[in-house]
Parts: structure tokens; sequence; C-alpha cells
């Protein structure tokens, strides 16, 4: 791999942000994941390959390392936070069409609950596994998401909840959703939702971490 | 953030336990039955009297979280978070330390505090627990599916009586295994 690409990976993996983020104390006063996806991009990097050599398998590591329990939510947060200001220079070239997202998903905490750390985690791995996101934040009712798949036909759905009083409303939601879009699929998390849960109110997977969700997506994909 | 955070404030209204059927897990105070599980009702089943209590740490934890995640500073939100967890917790334990040293004057000593949506006890109960602690210092409001605004807050009983006793902390016991306050380690 590229050199610059190589340490831009690092960046996102340990969550350099920029040169004047003091975190991770070993990486103090080098450049950040800010920094070097300028210079790639300067050196005639193609921004697919950016995406696709360095951002995407960095945030797939720490989504893994997350998994495994060898980092912890604050860690994720500064690499979504390293990816995001690598991102910065890389959206224009997602709406020229130079790169390619997987494709969208539209994620939001359900109608009467207001809990938005699992979701906005999930948020930030599934953006940074290369999908647009549609964050509808919290407390969204079922009008809501339509409305986002009236523009997103073809989007993807997940629905957080974390109390058992809220997640009797993902059934609301999904049945009200598939009445207009009878083809999308949910998926759903949260601490009191289990597999069986999301079968019997007809989700079409349960994620318990975000990595899940990811590779839930790629299955709809390659289904 | 000021080094006091006057927001905080919590109480307790102490009431006789009717009745407590440890079968079917359920208790009776002030002829208002509460579905605790047989958990719960386990722990308090030597109580003559339970404390139903409310604290919280206000909305200033959650509104400057809200402004660090606009803001794109996610890690720093997710600490105000926990801490307003801690502040919260830190608050009650000097409420539930102020009824113990009333009660032991009486003789009498205290369990554990629990809380509806915990240790099997439905988060449904929310609802009878507001309902019998009426209008209260602590404005704590109920929204319909039980979540309690600001979200930095608890509620829950205290069991009362000379044979209780309080017990190791509870996260040995407790079946939320996905709960990010769990402090077991997984094998």
């Amino acid at each position: 791999m590229n050199e610059l690409l190589e340490k831009l990976f690092t960046c996102v993996e340990f969550g350099k942000i920029n040169a004047a983020s003091p975190y991770p104390p070993q990486m103090r006063g080098q450049d950040g994941a800010q920094e070097l996806t300028q210079q790639a991009l300067e050196a005639g990097i193609a921004p697919s390959e950016i995406m696709d050599t360095a951002l995407i398998p960095a945030m797939t590591c720490v989504g893994q390392k997350f998994t495994e329990g060898k980092i912890f939510v604050p860690q994720m947060l500064l690499s979504a936070k390293a990816m995001n200001a690598a991102l910065t220079y890389i959206k224009p070239y997602f709406s020229s069409g130079e790169v390619q997202r997987k494709g969208t998903f539209i994620m939001g905490t359900v109608f009467g609950d207001l809990h938005d750390i699992g979701k906005n985690l999930v948020c930030m791995m599934v953006e940074g596994a290369g999908w647009e996101v549609i964050d509808l934040g919290v407390d969204a009712s079922p009008e809501k998401f339509i409305a986002a798949l009236d523009e997103h036909p073809n989007a993807y759905v997940g629905l957080s909840a974390l109390l058992t009083t809220t997640m009797t409303n993902m059934k609301t939601i999904i049945d009200k959703v598939h009445e207009k879009y009878p083809e999308t699929k949910f998926i759903v998390g949260g601490a009191p939702v289990s597999a069986e849960f999301a079968a019997e109110i007809g989700a079409d997977g349960y994620a318990a971490d975000p990595q899940d969700d990811i590779k839930l997506l790629e299955g709809f994909l390659n289904a | 953030m000021s080094e006091s955070n006057l927001e905080a404030v919590g109480g307790y209204l102490v009431a006789p336990l009717q009745q407590l059927d440890l079968q079917g897990g359920t208790l009776t105070i002030d002829g208002v039955e509460f579905a605790v599980g047989r958990q719960v009702c386990g722990y308090l089943k030597e109580a003559e009297e339970v404390a139903l209590f409310l604290c919280t740490a206000g909305a200033l934890f959650s509104d400057e979280a809200h402004a660090l995640n606009a803001q794109g500073d996610f890690m720093e939100a997710y600490m105000i978070d926990a801490i307003g967890s801690l502040a919260v917790e830190k608050a009650m334990d000097a409420v539930q330390e102020l009824l113990a040293e009333e009660q032991a004057t009486r003789g009498l000593k205290i369990t554990n505090r629990y809380s509806p949506g915990y240790c099997n006890w439905p988060l449904s109960d929310q609802k009878p627990l507001f309902a019998m602690i009426g209008e209260n210092p602590t404005q704590i409001e109920l929204s319909p599916s039980c979540l309690m605004h600001p979200i930095k807050s608890v509620s829950g009983m205290i069991g009362i009586g000379k044979a209780v006793r309080r017990r190791e902390y509870g996260c040995a016991v407790c079946q939320n295994k996905s709960c990010i306050y769990r402090r077991l380690v997984q094998k």
C-alpha cells in the first residue's frame, strides 16, 4: 500500500483526527486523518482508492476490535471522528459520482425513545463501511421513515430502541412502512432486542453491534 | 459548568408494605399492586415499609452531550453522558445515606435500591410508582413510554425493616447482559 494511505489507515484505526489533536499520545504532533487525506488527494490518489484501501478497511478493523472487546466505545468514537475528518474531503466525490457508495441506510431511534448513543455508533460505523447514511435522529415516527424512503426508495432501514416499552414501536414502524414499501428490509437492535424478537416483528435481521449491521447490509446486497 | 450541580435533587416517600406475594412476584403499597417480580420480591420480603424514591442530576448533562454531538465531538459527548449517569447515582447514594441514617434512629435497616427496568421488574411499573409519589420537588416527568425527563434520573424502591440487609452490588444477579454499565467480566 502507498505510504500515505498506510498512515491514513493508522490514523483512522487509532483515532488521530488532525495534527492538532493530542490523541493518541504516541502520535502527538504528527499529521492526522484530515491532513493525510488532503495530501493523498494532492498526490493524485483516486478518492475511491483512498476509501477502499485506507478508510473503509480501517473502520472495519475498528469495528472488529470493538466486537472482540479489544477497544471500547470512546476509542471507536475517536476513530469515527477521524473518519469524518477524512470524509469531509471525500464527500464532494460522492455527489460527482466519482466514488460509489454501496447503498443507502436510513437509521433512527423509534418514536417514544430518546436514546441515541447506540444509534449514533451504528450510523458512524455503517457510513465508515462505505454506505450513505440518513440519520432520522431520536423519537422517529413511521411517517418520518416513509418520507425518507420516498426520497431513497431502495434504502435499507435500521431501527434502534433501548426500552422494553418502546421496542414494540418497531413493529408499528415496520408494518406502516411495509404498507407503502413492502420490499423494504429492516435491521433492528438495542439492549432489550433479541434475534427472536426481530423475527417475531418481521424484521429481516438483528444486530447486536455495529459490525452486525454492516454484515447484514452486505448480505442484503449479495442476496 | 459550576463546581456544584444545583440542579441535582432527590428524595423519598416512606409507606407501609401491606402485602408481599413472593410466588406471584407482587407487592402492595397503599392499596396499589406493583409487579416487581420474584427477584425484587425476594430482596424486599423482610421489609415492613418501603421508601419510594426519585432523584435527578438535572438536564445539563444531556443538554451538553447533545450540543457536543451536534458539533461532531462524539467522544466528549459520550463522556459527559457517562458522567451524568454517575452524577445521578452519586446523588442518589447521598439520598439513600440520609434514609439509612433516619431509619437507624428507629432501629431499622434498609435494602439496596431497586428500579423498574432492572432485575426483571418491568419498566411499565414506572406509572404506578410516579402516580403514588405524585407532585414532588424533583419535577421529573414520565413520558408515555416510561422514559424520565431529565434523562439522568433514577426512580424505585428501597425496603425498610429490622431484618432487611444490603447486598453486594447487583450486577451479578442482573440478567441484562448488554448493559453498558455491567461490571462483570464476560468469559
